[in-house]
């Protein structure tokens, strides 16, 4: 596969899917304005390295790569922001979102919100979350299972607070 | 899967994806596209490909600008050689730099608009007399930037129907005027979705009068872009030990991503200190959060091999 070919195979890839890489940046960086961001960068990124790409069959583990990577960096910068910028008190606070429930991920390392985003919600093969979180299967499951695991318990206190 | 999991799952799909955010992709692909067509073409020296349109999307129009006025630069210079050279027999006590007018180039409809400021320099020899080829090559220089800026930005009113949302501000600061350089500065920011910032800095040899580049610091043939670009590696390596919230395309899984070394017109100036600072564009070197980027580079790097005068050695 050429340059060019691998580039239209991210182009039609990125159009078929800049929802769930939308949803899966929501997840990192929780605002709308944010994800939009991250994902436009990371189409760009994607287009512009396509070359790099290894094989057709690795083109969504490659975007989801990409995306995750680029939320990284958006928070690592406002990380900084925020420690600079303590004294200033009209920053804005995006609030798009009010799902108490993908809140609860918040329990999760990154790497486990990544296997359950994947595998559950976008119903990726497992194999597939093995590729993207660069760990082996058997990992990948105990992985899952631990974040099931940490999401229950996380749920069933976060009722018992809401009930109160 | 359990009934809390399905409705963490519900509420992961219930969120809502932006509408304009297929036009944003749309728009990445498209500039990624042209970016990559444009690298494939040799430009500046030696055909070596230009760091500088490896840039993210929203603003790589202006780089087309940046690299052609990079390509002038190089003409201008080479050009006028001969004269360089007799002029470097006269021993010349200085040359003085002025910028004598602006002009403003504005416009503005519905949601888009640019405000380009455009210096005329002047400049003149230690007697006071204008020296006109000298001063015409730098004005020209500044011109064909700028306009090149103004086409890009009109081709962007005319290809969204004057719909499109954008703001193009060019600025400029002189920002080293001493015995030896006279270093003018251009600060670009664009902004569509995200703002986007890249620079471009004209320097005249004050001795000469003539516009030089980073290669005209140092002796004939001595290898500066090495030991310039392993400094730049090293401060990019200590800052991100020292600083987790600093991230530099040095260890990118991505062979290409990563940053390898400075072009030949790389811009850069000459601070307060006496000392050379690099400077890469948004993008350029960094993920865009890190904004531009400066290396100041210590003078026992590049003291071996630079031309007295130009640097504090």
């Amino acid at each position: 596969m050429n340059s060019p070919k691998k580039q239209q195979l991210v182009e039609q890839e990125l159009l078929a899917s800049y929802d769930s890489l939308y949803r899966l940046a929501f997840t990192y960086v929780k605002n709308e304005a944010d994800a939009m961001d991250v994902v436009q960068e990371s189409a760009y990124k994607a287009m512009k390295n396509a070359g790099s790409l290894k094989g057709k069959e690795y083109v969504k583990t490659w975007l989801c790569r990409i995306v995750i990577n680029t939320s990284l960096e958006l928070l690592r910068h406002k990380q900084r922001e925020m420690s600079q910028e303590v004294l200033q008190e009209d920053g804005r606070e995006d609030v798009y979102c009010d799902f108490d429930t993908i809140d609860a991920l918040e329990i999760l390392s990154e790497k486990e919100r990544v296997a359950v985003v994947l595998r559950y919600f976008e119903d990726r093969k497992l194999q597939e979350v093995a590729d993207i979180l660069e760990e082996n299967l058997s990992t990948t499951k105990s992985i899952l299972y631990r974040s099931l695991k940490k999401l229950k318990i996380e749920l069933t206190e976060g009722e018992l607070c809401y009930e109160s | 899967m359990n009934r809390n999991l399905e409705q963490i799952k519900q509420d992961y799909q219930n969120i809502k994806v932006p509408e304009a955010l297929k036009q944003r992709v749309e728009s990445s692909i498209s500039q990624a596209k042209l970016d990559s067509e444009r690298e494939k073409i040799p430009r500046g020296f030696g055909g070596e490909k230009s760091k500088r349109a490896v840039i993210f999307s929203w603003f790589a129009k202006g780089c087309v600008g940046v690299a052609a006025a990079g390509l002038l630069l190089t003409l201008l210079v080479s050009t006028s050689a001969p004269i360089a050279y007799a002029m470097e027999q006269i021993p010349v006590l200085g040359t003085v730099v002025r910028v004598v007018t602006s002009r403003v180039y504005l416009s503005k409809d519905k949601q888009m608009e640019v405000n380009v400021e455009i210096p005329e320099t002047r400049i003149e020899n230690q007697d006071g007399e204008v020296m006109e080829e000298a001063s015409h090559a730098l004005n020209d220089t500044i011109k064909a930037y700028t306009d090149e800026i103004i086409a890009a930005y009109e081709a962007d009113v005319k290809a969204s129907g004057g719909e499109g949302v954008q703001a193009v501000d060019l600025d400029y600061e002189v920002v080293t005027d001493n015995d030896s350089l006279f270093s003018l500065q251009f600060h670009q920011t664009v902004t569509m979705a995200g703002a986007a910032q890249s620079e471009k800095i004209y320097h005249i040899d004050k001795k000469t009068g003539n516009m030089i580049t980073l290669k005209d610091l140092f002796a004939e043939g001595a290898d500066y872009i090495t030991p310039i670009s392993e400094n730049i590696k090293e401060q990019m390596k200590t800052q991100m030990e020292q600083d987790d919230s600093k991230s530099y395309n040095l260890n990118s899984d991505v062979e290409e991503w990563n940053f390898q070394k400075i072009s030949e017109d790389v811009d850069f100036y000459v601070n307060q200190s006496g000392k050379l600072v690099i400077v890469f564009d948004e993008y350029e070197v960094a993920p865009g959060y890190m904004g531009v980027v400066t290396f100041e580079i210590p003078t026992k790097v590049v003291a071996p091999m630079v031309k007295d005068g130009y640097l504090a050695v």
